[in-house]
């Protein structure tokens, strides 16, 4: 009796130990999909062109609005009173052109352009392996992929210009940067070869179309004598060329310039490549009225949420729009706020009414660093009021961004006419079409134009659209600081129309170089 | 391959079945039974009362009655081994050898030789232990109101150090073993409760607890493998021993009072301030108020708790119950933890003694409320002019829309995060005797915890306004099962068998599943169902319903041998190789080998006329542990997670799929290596003991997301085994009865350590990483800046920041040009101390005087930093016109706006007196239904001499998860959203019938 207890206890336990699962340490996961079953079918690749597409929600942020449009000559991140946006001088250095490897924004801008490219990567090996699309989705999808892919590659050539160049998730290698040239020329040639294979413009909004292809061919074209890089082609004919596909595509200038700008601005037929937001996804989210409204703005919207009072006008690009040109009060909150409710002026902290006027006034004794540059007062500046604020917004604005539309295909082309030798008067056609539908008559057209009236143009269309520092390097104004009254001088060194590569980036891969001007990594 | 490798494993356990079969069919023979019969008594011959006696190997015992009678009745007289043990006595043990009278003369003890210490999977005696284990037992636990373990032994242990950060009752200890020894979320030492490995401690009551192991070394570790290398603690719960029934109750009531709060200005003071700076303060200073915001936050907090336990047994079986009741209210008004633990133990022997069984099983059910940490900074944030109430009652909400201000107090009473947690487990045990000496064990193990969280943010504040209402509901469960086989043998041979030899060998299995749901929802019309009603939410996002599981395995092979001649000579070895789940497909299995060895050189010929050397053991030991706690399941795999969503050409909007992680599927175990030297001794009739120990720890292949290049890489982080770190310490434990007399008593004991931690590695051919920037110090206009850095080269804990050399005249900060090129920037950021101490302490006196007990405890650290954040950001007049600021030499000195740098890095070392107590215990000798009574004050936290100017220099090692990313790396730093620390006075009960 006792020896069966034991004997069968025993035979227990063997029994236990033999199950094949006591050695068995496989991973069973759960909540994720493992890389082999995913890509299998077509609305699994719809997901992931979906976060392809995502990528670029990431650049209508923060980090850009610094490099783009905060480095040039259109918005500012001052101080303010008591110190909020200092954040360790970031701002003060981008205003100012005193950036360095370690100016945290570049650092970021670098990671999600370089972030960008390897999803992209990523999803071409997956769509390049998928057997379940067919033989012209494919080529299609991979097109609008690698388009995604070169538009990234177009801001980091831009920002940075040497930069390492990776086109495969197989290739594992630590890249080394290369010249400006050299990525310059893949881009070209790479944009020409998916050009005509990416998805028509019906249809496919948000996607990375034929329109988007030939309008990143133009911005190309448009900045390689200011990039410094030679081409064997005539590149103000390129980019008309280019320009000129993209205006027989059925575009037009959306009657209403702020359709472009609305909650439903999908709708606008002036879209060429969009980024497009939703106030109910919690990631990648549009948060440019948390960052330039003031606290208190909110409460002139109706919205509930209270704003950070960074982001706002540089004076002197505000200065520039005439009374009367409605594109002013359509890119501006000026002036005093009042409450809806009691229809008297909001007051700040400080005991001041929420006016924001033109001027941004730093506050004498409130310097930096033996710098300039100070705080200024919570109101100071005015605020970008372009993209609509609806009163349901919260974390997240509806309101999609338009990364290219037609508007600049129109400035481009008139540009690459006057600094071709093309025709002035399509030229001054051009601009006119622009200046027409911005005022709603032609009462303000110019009888000819002078590439001055064109970067005037392209600053009154596209406050707040990142696109100053480039426009500006191109126009040779880089270096001129716009905000007059700040007595903050910018650093007029030509090297300084470049980046600098991020420290941190080449922490991770010691083979990146820095660029000309800057101290080299020490290793 | 692979296959092959387990099919190989197989025949081998195979292999080893059959021979135990063979084993069981040899039957033993039984020897005689009896009765032993004798009195305990002390050195001065006076009985003892109550002194445990207990047949070794079993649960048959007794306790001596008034005289110090007992009686014992023993299956073999020949063999029995009878261990006599009182409290504050040395244990003794006495082969009964056929004798049926045995009288035994138990000595005061400091450290208890012969006193059975838990180990890994089994127990020693302190006199054969050869790696380094430290032991605390009840009567030296802190005294007071303890909610676990942790609290029972802060400061007891060298080199183990326990920090208490916050007030919040609800919140853990964090515990470091010789220092900080990973960067990927470092856990602490793992927690073995009565022989389960990863247990948690607040599934035990404190009350229930009867002595606490801590393995320091990776020797006495290393049987725990893979999860050892920040150490063990073995908690052994209390049993029922004997045939003696007994029933104990313990209570007490605590007081909780605020033990320090920040200093801010005063309505008058806040006014005059702002005067002397010319500020118009006229949109604030329009209510008459004088409100001390912190103050109204706080209360004075009465806790109680009763416990009740019950154990009684026959020869045959034994039994313990338990239920313990915690009502702990903190300092906080919405701060509190309720908690009820139950736990019951059963044991039974059958078969001759041969067969025992053991069943345990506990619950606790914890509810809690966590003060909202924001709220805290609201109230340095609100100018003490404004009241809490208008004058109609309601509250003051005018400026609840202000950027970082609203009503805290409002905030306090309408919104709530509470937990409800469910912590069940059922342990069964049984073991078999096959031949004398060999014993098989399986032992089998399921725990649930079940967390259901509610939050609540109500529209009518601040914390609710902008999402007009926020509701989140939130149920977690986690469930562990574990399976154990171990085969144990003894023996002893030679003459007067001084050839003494273990062995063990185990096998165990365990799985990890996890499973996370939660919902959040906004915009409620309705407040007053809070997140009990979260369909009253309208507001719905992408992203705000989730949900996850995840599960990891873990399993292990491992062997003990020891062997020790005349407990002159002793040696062990473990070996344990793990597989855990986690790792690539190539990598999941680890060796972890040990071996230590100890002289133990008092027993030698040469010292026997060392007359005042009572005992002197040399031991040293090495051994490698490894550590995969930290990492997340699934980090070695390409996986594909939904994430955001995209708009479809129809305008629809669907879910985002994208690569979730950098896969590396080379991810292996990080291993830790120690080399422990350790020296114990007794001296001056055991007046004089104590140890001292080296340690050199050395941390390779160590687990942490290291950066990786896009767009070579998706992201810029990857999980891998890449960098090293080293520790390096000595440890002092001395322990001195300054007065030994019959009636008074007077014992100190000190422990010291020191311990140096280096980043050794952080680079290697595949990738390489100069130095992390970590630590979020988060005060205004100082978003993105760092405070410390992980880098080759310096310790876990360095400040890395502008170095201020003080305020000019005109109310600047000095800050070095450390680069020289003539400005400030980030590139002038430079290394300005460390927040780990060079020195821990910790010193314990005990007095016993005639039926008067006492006691005080004073810990404390030397040499560390730690960042006054609320300083840097309330230390200035910034934003006075607005704000409140904190009273301080630079307040209207100071012209530039706050900063984090140097400044604000102190020196924080510091002495607290932990605990005292004074207790009285009552002559029962004439009551005989009372066996015990006694009563006792005690008081935590009463003052802290530091040089320190914030609230209190014992900061947490993080603020939010262990596992959180970057937990642990960047210490030192006093939040602004910090609950203030208490001061704690109890009176208890003790009683036993």
């Amino acid at each position: 009796m006792k020896k069966k207890t034991i004997l069968s206890l025993l035979a227990g336990a063997s029994l236990l130990f033999s199950m094949p699962s006591c050695m068995d340490l496989d991973e069973t996961v759960y909540d994720k999909l493992a890389a082999d079953n995913f890509g299998v079918t077509e609305t699994e690749i719809n997901a992931l062109i979906g976060t392809v597409n995502n990528t670029l929600r990431r650049y209508f942020t923060g980090d850009y609005y610094a490099l783009d449009d905060q480095a040039g000559s259109m918005s500012v991140k001052p101080t303010r009173q008591g110190g909020d946006w200092y954040d360790g001088g970031q701002y003060r250095e981008i205003y100012m052109h005193d950036y360095t490897a370690q100016t945290s924004c570049i650092k970021n801008a670098w990671d999600i352009a370089s972030e960008s490219i390897g999803t992209c990567n990523a999803a071409l090996s997956v769509v390049e392996n998928s057997t379940c699309l067919t033989d012209e989705k494919k080529a299609q999808t991979l097109a609008s992929i690698r388009g995604v892919r070169a538009f990234w590659f177009y801001k980091m050539v831009d920002l940075w210009g040497n930069v390492p160049m990776v086109i495969s998730s197989e290739d594992k290698e630590l890249p080394t940067c290369r010249p400006r040239q050299e990525v310059f020329d893949w881009l070209v040639s790479e944009v020409e070869e998916i050009a005509e294979q990416c998805p028509n413009r019906e249809g496919n909004y948000g996607q990375f179309t034929k329109g988007a292809a030939y309008s990143l061919l133009a911005k190309l074209y448009l900045n390689a004598d200011a990039w410094g890089v030679t081409t064997s082609t005539n590149n103000y004919q390129k980019v008309i060329e280019a320009c000129d596909k993209v205006m027989a595509m059925g575009y037009i200038l959306e009657p209403n310039w702020k359709d472009n700008f609305s909650l439903n601005n999908e709708n606008s037929r002036e879209a060429i490549l969009a980024a497009i937001y939703s106030e109910s996804d919690t990631q990648l989210q549009n948060q440019l009225h948390y960052n330039t409204l003031h606290y208190k703005d909110n409460i002139v919207f109706g919205a509930s949420f209270s704003a950070w009072n960074g982001l706002c006008a540089q004076p002197d690009y505000a200065r520039l729009f005439p009374e009367d040109d409605p594109r002013r009060e359509g890119s501006f909150l000026m002036g005093k706020q009042y409450d809806p409710a009691t229809g008297e002026v909001l007051m700040t902290a400080y005991d001041y009414e929420l006016d924001h006027t033109l001027e941004i006034t730093m506050m004498p004794g409130t310097e930096y660093d033996g710098t300039n540059w100070g705080a200024v007062l919570q109101q100071d500046g005015y605020r970008a009021f372009k993209w609509p604020y609806s009163s349901s917004v919260v974390d997240a604005m509806g309101n999609d961004y338009h990364i290219f539309r037609l508007a600049d295909i129109y400035l481009m082309k008139a540009e690459a006419l006057l600094r071709g030798g093309g025709s002035t008067a399509e030229a001054t056609q051009l601009v006119n079409d622009v200046r027409t539908r911005a005022y709603g008559n032609s009462d303000h057209n110019y009888a000819t134009v002078t590439l001055e009236d064109v970067q005037l143009e392209r600053r009154l269309e596209f406050a707040w659209e990142l696109t100053s520092r480039q426009d500006d390097i191109r126009f040779g104004c880089y270096t001129k600081g716009m905000w007059s009254s700040s007595n903050c001088e910018r650093k007029a060194d030509k090297y300084l129309e470049l980046f600098p590569v991020s420290q941190d980036a080449w922490q991770s891969n010691p083979n990146l170089t820095q660029n000309p001007g800057y101290a080299a990594f020490a290793q | 391959m692979q296959g092959k490798k387990i099919l190989d494993s197989f025949k081998h356990w195979k292999g080893m079945f059959l021979s135990m079969l063979m084993l069981f069919c040899v039957t033993a023979a039984y020897g005689q039974s009896g009765t032993v019969k004798g009195k305990v008594l002390d050195e001065q011959g006076e009985p003892i009362i109550g002194a445990n006696i207990v047949e070794k190997g079993t649960t048959n015992g007794t306790i001596t009655d008034i005289d110090g009678n007992y009686s014992i009745a023993v299956n073999d007289l020949r063999r029995a081994v009878l261990q006599f043990s009182y409290i504050g006595y040395n244990s003794v043990e006495e082969s009964v050898k056929g004798r049926t009278q045995i009288q035994i003369n138990l000595e005061a003890s400091v450290v208890n030789l012969g006193e059975v210490v838990a180990i890994g999977y089994g127990t020693q005696t302190r006199r054969e232990i050869t790696g380094s284990v430290a032991n605390v037992s009840e009567e030296n636990f802190n005294k007071g109101v303890n909610r676990d373990a942790s609290d029972l032994l802060q400061g007891k242990v060298a080199g183990l150090t326990i920090t208490t950060g916050s007030g919040d009752v609800t919140r853990g200890s964090q515990i470091r073993l010789r220092g900080t020894s990973t960067l990927q979320n470092d856990q602490g030492p793992m927690i073995v409760i009565d022989g389960v490995p990863g247990g948690d401690m607040s599934t035990v009551a404190p009350s229930d607890i009867e002595s606490i192991s801590v393995l320091k070394d990776a020797s006495s570790a290393a049987i725990y493998g893979s999860r050892a290398a920040g150490g063990v603690i073995l908690i052994t719960t209390k049993r029922g021993s004997g045939s003696k029934t007994q029933i104990n109750y313990d209570g007490y009531v605590t007081m909780d009072k605020v033990a320090n709060k920040p200093d801010l200005l005063n309505a008058q003071e806040w006014r005059d301030a702002n005067k002397a700076l010319g500020n118009n303060i006229s949109s604030y200073d329009r209510y008459t108020a004088d409100t001390d915001w912190f103050g109204e936050m706080l209360r004075t907090g009465i806790s109680q708790s009763h416990s009740l336990s019950m154990s009684g047994g026959s020869s045959k079986s034994n039994y313990r119950a338990s239920y313990t009741y915690l009502d702990r209210n903190g300092i906080a008004r919405n701060n509190y933890m309720t908690r009820h633990s139950f736990r019951f133990q059963f044991q039974q022997r059958a078969i001759n003694d041969r067969l025992r069984i053991g069943l345990t099983g506990s619950a606790t059910l914890t509810d809690m409320e966590m003060p909202t940490a924001d709220d805290f900074i609201k109230a340095y944030n609100m100018p003490p002019v404004f009241p809490v109430y208008n004058e109609d009652g309601s509250y003051f909400t005018t400026f609840n829309a202000e950027y970082d201000l609203g009503n805290p107090v409002q905030n306090q009473n309408q919104n709530y995060r509470r937990s409800k947690n469910s912590y069940f487990y059922g342990q069964g045990d049984l073991q078999f005797e096959i031949i004398d000496g060999l014993n098989i064990k399986v032992n089998l193990y399921k725990s649930r915890f079940m967390n259901d969280y509610s939050q609540w943010a109500s529209p009518e504040n601040e914390g609710g306004l902008s999402d007009n209402g926020y509701a989140r509901r939130r149920a977690r469960t986690w469930d562990r099962d574990l399976m154990e086989w171990t085969l144990n043998y003894e023996n002893a041979f030679g003459p007067e068998e001084k050839h003494k030899v273990s062995g063990l060998l185990g096998y165990s299995w365990e799985s990890n599943l996890y499973a996370d749901q939660s919902s959040i929802a906004r915009n409620f019309a309705v407040v007053s169902m809070g997140a009990d009603n979260i369909q009253s939410g309208s507001k719905l996002d992408v992203g705000n319903v989730t949900s996850s599981r995840n599960e990891y395995k873990l399993i292990s092979m491992f062997a003990r041998a020891h062997y020790s001649f005349d407990e002159r000579y002793m040696i062990t070895a473990t070996v344990r190789r793990d597989g855990s789940s986690k790792f690539g497909a190539n990598h999941k299995w680890g060796w972890f080998p040990s071996v230590s060895a100890a002289w133990g050189i008092s027993q030698e010929a040469f010292m026997e006329n060392v007359d005042w050397i009572d005992d002197l053991k040399l031991r040293a030991g090495y051994g490698v542990t490894g550590n995969q706690d930290g990492l997340q399941p699934y980090k070695s795999l390409e996986l594909y997670e939904a994430y955001g969503t995209y708009t479809d050409q129809g305008g629809s909007q669907l879910i985002a799929y994208r690569v979730s992680q950098n896969a590396n599927p080379d991810l292996k175990w990080e291993s830790t290596a120690m080399l422990n030297v350790g020296i114990d001794f007794q001296m001056f009739n055991g007046r004089l003991g104590g140890t001292i120990e080296y340690y050199d720890k050395k941390t390779s292949d160590m687990l942490y997301n290291y950066a990786v290049p896009t767009p070579t890489y998706v992201y810029g982080t990857i999980a891998a085994n890449v960098g090293d770190m080293s520790n390096k310490g000595v440890e002092v434990l001395l322990n001195l009865d300054v007065i030994r007399n019959k009636n008074f008593v007077w014992n100190t004991s000190v422990n010291l350590a020191h311990n140096k931690n280096k980043i050794t590695k952080l680079s290697n051919e595949l990738y390489s990483t100069e130095r992390v920037y970590v630590g979020d110090p988060w005060i205004r206009g100082a978003s993105g800046v760092t405070s410390h850095v992980v880098e080759e080269g310096y310790p876990v804990g360095q400040f890395f920041m502008l170095k201020c050399n003080g305020i000019d005249e005109n109310g600047k900060f000095i800050i070095e040009d450390v680069n020289n090129d003539g400005q400030i920037t980030d590139d002038d950021r430079t290394y300005v101390g460390d927040a780990q101490p060079d020195l821990t302490f910790g010193w314990n006196n005990t007095f016993t005087w005639k039926r008067w007990d006492a006691s005080f405890f004073i810990r404390g650290s030397i040499g560390q930093k730690v960042l006054n954040n609320p300083l840097a950001a309330y230390g200035n007049n910034t934003y006075l016109n607005g704000y409140n600021a904190m009273k301080n030499d630079d307040l209207l000195v100071l012209r530039e706006n706050s900063r984090v740098c140097s400044y604000y890095v102190e020196n924080a070392s510091f002495a607290r007196l932990d605990n005292m107590s004074i207790g009285y215990t009552f002559d029962t000798k004439n009551i005989d239904w009372l066996e015990k009574a006694r009563v006792y004050v005690a008081a935590q936290n009463l003052f802290v001499i530091t040089g320190y100017k914030g609230l209190d220099p014992e900061v947490e090692l993080f603020r939010g998860e262990a596992s959180d990313s970057d937990a642990g790396l960047s210490p030192g730093i006093e939040p602004r959203n910090y609950m203030p620390k208490a001061r704690s006075f109890t009176f208890g009960v003790n009683l036993t019938f």
